[in-house]
């Protein structure tokens, strides 16, 4: 998996939009739980969130080395300034 | 597999332009090493001189002459095989990994920053860049 944050190539200049998309030409199991959108672009790309941060209590959260494992986030201390969290994305 | 670049903790200085060449593909946290008079090229080999660390990617071709480089802050980056200790000074030890200067060896350029933690082998440590050199 390779995961592009901000100002990575596949992702650069891009406006993401964050809904959830199906085909209408798919198979319509789940397509009414989806939105639906047409385009008439001659090229269609998609991406997904990365999970490469995630865990189950914290859906985006600091990075961790081998002797920091705790969140950066959170306790952060008056006048400090704030740890860098990107959402990645995979194309 | 290639060594992990290095991803910001804390940002504590705004990335610079230095000049790179316009046709070459750098990936966004790489260690660039010092090549020509502000000018960067990617890490490729143990001892090379302290350049920054690739604040976005160069997509080689597009025309731009310049890349941003951080000269500062904290890093998440990896240790190389000889590992890096608690508050010494680090050198590149491979293209993107760490290890500890040897004594004799602070005042020649080698020095990225200070190890924030001990680290073995292909292991993380918080790398505070850019300070002691």
């Amino acid at each position: 998996m390779v995961y592009d944050a901000a100002a990575e190539k596949d992702i650069r200049g891009i406006d993401i939009d964050k809904l959830v998309k199906g085909f209408g030409e798919l198979t319509p199991t789940f397509k009414n739980y989806c939105n639906k959108s047409k385009t008439k672009s001659r090229e269609i790309r998609w991406y997904r969130k990365g999970l490469s941060l995630a865990t189950a209590m914290n859906p985006l959260d600091s990075l961790t080395t081998n002797g920091v494992t705790g969140s950066l986030i959170a306790n952060t201390s008056f006048k400090s300034i704030p740890t860098v969290v990107e959402q990645k994305w995979e194309r | 597999m290639a060594n992990a670049v290095l991803e910001l903790v804390f940002e504590t200085a705004p990335p610079i332009p230095m000049i790179c060449a316009e046709a070459t593909t750098i990936p966004k946290g790489t260690a660039l090493k010092l090549s020509a008079a502000f000018t960067v090229i990617a890490s490729g080999a143990a001892d090379d001189e302290f350049g920054g660390v690739a604040a976005e990617e160069k997509i080689g071709g597009d025309g731009k002459k310049t890349i941003a480089v951080y000269r500062d802050g904290i890093f998440k980056a990896e240790a190389g095989t000889t590992g890096v200790s608690l508050g010494m000074p680090c050198k590149l030890e491979a293209a993107n990994e760490f290890t500890t200067t040897a004594a004799n060896n602070s005042d020649i350029g080698y020095n990225w920053g200070i190890a924030l933690e001990a680290a073995t082998n292909g292991q993380f440590f918080l790398l505070d860049l850019g300070r002691g050199n």
